[in-house]
């Protein structure tokens, strides 16, 4: 009978399985927050640009966080390079620094990263109200490029009337933010349409799996026509959610102690993009040849991208006022896109264009007229 | 006469046997609470050193502690926070997660039997097949994602394959190698009887391999969470995988952090349950369940 009471080989199976889950315990939530750590550890600042006079070199190496992969959205950074805008202006180096990836500008700006990030409001401003102390400085486009792509073959959405009831393809995460706004400004909700998750690829669309796919005006519209497909788009911008994009982003620390720094490297911004948007070629050839080199980039394709993207940094206000500025009518209106996509912030905790403006007061000359393609 | 002699002597063993049994798992439920509040008190304290050590940027490296507010204490301040509401999300996706994981770990689990026992009975299955399971372990899914997504759509099809995809493998190795580890004495004495491959599975290869199918099921529980959280991540707008994205997104870094210790509290507590399972499963029916009796 005692021999059945107490086994003697579950006992002492059982305190060895018990050294197994202490240590499977340990090594399951050290492997998760470790896995988590790597995600979002940073390395402290090392970035280490000094103020003062602009003579060569003396405003040091500074880092650039962009938005995406180094393709034709950076021409301007490409050309300020390639033509010495930044070292004339001071600056010993600037290092543009690839995007796309799960880092964006304003975990690169917190932690130190880089002194300057291209990212769009609607990202910024989340993070503003979380507490990061980021300001926008400038914007690169006037428009901001979200669209629904739809194909004329298959489902042709050609209005906001046209796209209720139909499925749409809308990628998560910042995306369905914006999606949601786009519904809200023009009077609907998501049970009027339905939602499909989805990648960046439009082969489900060109598949008819939905009716249209959240894309940019400046990108996948034109890999559909190249797929032989003819594109319908519907581009936010227009159509009740208008906010600029490919925003200049810092920190408060920046403006205060480095505006030196900030108001050399605009100006060497806004030579750069004069440039590249007079020259959709050499733009295109820069991104496929040196900067995008290993993405395998189309000569051609990039062309029309470029071509694409000046109709959205181009306006009538750029022509008159430069570059990368912003008309107050513009600023309330992205304000209030803002808060269609369920953000709820003042202009100025948002921007600071007083930078902007003091550069093109010290450089009138900057200002260009434009020829204004034909969007 | 005999019969009824061993039928009286029996039934208060196994009265005695169940109550040590519960015992054990009384005691082992102790030490097991025990021990997890040991490892989460030493890996909060090695968070938090790790963050200050690193001079992880506040904003974005969250320690315990702001995850303990996020999760327990209002301000009104900026940024505001509201605890309640914080919780109420995160249960509501920590449901829906949980939903898809079973989906995956029932079909993973499921399949994965089905198929190492046809493995074992019809042994050129396994030579056929065994490299496409391995296909489907080593091409990333979210390579696969577009493929998947034509196919199976979005749904709970789309749930248990890719939950079932990671689940599946380790579970089908090992159970796989499980049944083939039969002892030849106990399959000569099957054939002996006459007894055919079927019998030999169901008499031997089956508690031969529980081991093997319970260490496999302690992969396969983080696992199918893993896979949940995958497939709502590549395919939905639900649940912790989502989540992630979208306060991505929002800055909300309070909440990824979250997500972070809800998935893996929610691994462990699945984790120590399938050990408790395995216990008291291995004790009644394993291959070692009857050698307590002899000594």
């Amino acid at each position: 009978m005692s021999a059945f009471s107490a086994p003697p080989v579950l006992k002492k199976d059982l305190d060895r399985r018990a050294f197994f889950r202490l240590g499977g315990t340990v090594g399951l939530v050290a492997g998760t927050t470790a896995l988590l750590a790597a995600c979002s550890t940073d390395s402290p600042s090392s970035t280490s640009s000094s103020g003062g006079a602009a003579a060569a070199g003396s405003l040091g190496t500074i880092a650039v966080q962009l938005s995406w992969i180094k393709n034709i959205e950076f021409a301007g950074e490409y050309f300020a390079t390639e033509k010495g805008y930044y070292t004339k202006a001071g600056f010993k180096g600037v290092t543009l620094l690839a995007g796309g990836g799960q880092t964006g500008a304003e975990e690169a700006l917190v932690a130190g990263q880089a002194l300057v990030g291209l990212s769009g409001p609607s990202i910024t401003a989340p993070a503003i109200l979380k507490g990061a102390p980021l300001k926008i400085i400038g914007t690169t486009y006037q428009k901001n490029p979200f669209c629904l792509l739809s194909l004329e073959e298959k489902t042709p959405i050609k209005t906001v009337a046209d796209l209720k009831g139909k499925k749409i393809g809308v990628q998560s995460g910042g995306n369905q933010t914006t999606f949601e706004g786009f519904l809200k400004a023009n009077g609907l909700t998501t049970s009027d349409v339905t939602l499909v998750t989805t990648q960046y690829d439009i082969a489900p669309l060109e598949a008819g799996k939905y009716d249209a796919h959240m894309s940019y005006l400046t990108n996948e519209p034109l890999l559909a026509e190249a797929d032989g497909f003819t594109p319908v788009t519907l581009g936010f911008a227009d159509n009740g959610l208008p906010f600029v994009a490919e925003t200049f982003t810092v920190t408060q620390d920046t403006i205060d102690n480095k505006r030196d720094t900030l108001k050399a490297f605009l100006k060497a911004e806004i030579q750069g993009w004069t440039d590249a948007v007079k020259d959709p070629e050499q733009s295109a050839k820069y991104a496929v040849e040196k900067y995008g080199k290993d993405q395998d980039l189309d000569q051609a394709e990039q062309v029309k991208e470029m071509t694409a993207q000046n109709s959205l940094v181009l306006t009538d206000d750029v022509n008159s006022n430069g570059l990368f500025t912003m008309t107050d009518e513009l600023v309330s209106e992205t304000i209030k896109s803002l808060g269609d996509m369920g953000t709820t912030i003042t202009a100025d905790k948002l921007f600071d264009l007083s930078i902007l403006k003091e550069v093109y007061k010290e450089n009138p000359d900057l200002i260009t007229s434009f020829t204004i393609p034909a969007s | 006469m005999a019969t009824a002699l061993t039928t009286a002597r029996r039934a208060p063993v196994t009265t005695t046997a169940s109550a040590s049994t519960a015992r054990f798992i009384g005691r082992r439920v102790g030490r097991t609470v025990l021990t997890i509040a040991i490892s989460l008190i030493l890996i909060c304290i090695a968070w938090q050193l790790a963050l200050i050590a690193l001079h992880a940027n506040p904003l974005i490296a969250k320690t315990p502690l702001d995850v303990y507010r996020y999760l327990f204490v209002d301000s009104a301040g900026t940024p505001a926070n509201d605890a309640s509401k914080n919780r109420e999300v995160l249960v509501g996706l920590s449901g829906e997660t949980l939903f898809h994981s079973l989906i995956g770990f029932v079909f993973g689990v499921g399949g994965s039997v089905v198929i190492a026992i046809a493995f074992t009975l019809i042994r050129p299955l396994e030579f056929m097949f065994m490299p496409i399971a391995m296909v489907l372990r080593t091409v990333p899914l979210l390579a696969m994602a577009p493929v998947i997504f034509l196919i199976f759509g979005v749904g709970w099809v789309t749930a248990a394959f890719v939950g079932g995809v990671v689940v599946f493998f380790p579970l089908l190795v090992n159970l796989t190698l499980g049944f083939n580890s039969v002892s030849a004495q106990s399959v000569d004495l099957i054939r002996v009887y006459g007894g055919n491959r079927w019998t030999i599975m169901r008499r031997v290869a089956i508690p031969t391999a529980l081991p093997h199918f319970f260490a496999s099921m302690r992969i396969a529980v983080p696992g199918a969470i893993t896979g949940a959280m995958l497939y709502e991540w590549l395919f939905t707008y639900q649940g912790l995988g989502a989540a992630v994205t979208s306060a991505k997104a929002q800055f909300d870094y309070g909440q990824i952090w979250a997500i972070g210790v809800i998935v893996t509290a929610l691994s462990v507590l699945f984790y120590t349950i399938a050990t408790f399972v395995e216990t008291a499963v291995l004790a009644k029916w394993g291959p070692d369940a009857g050698k307590a009796v002899t000594k």
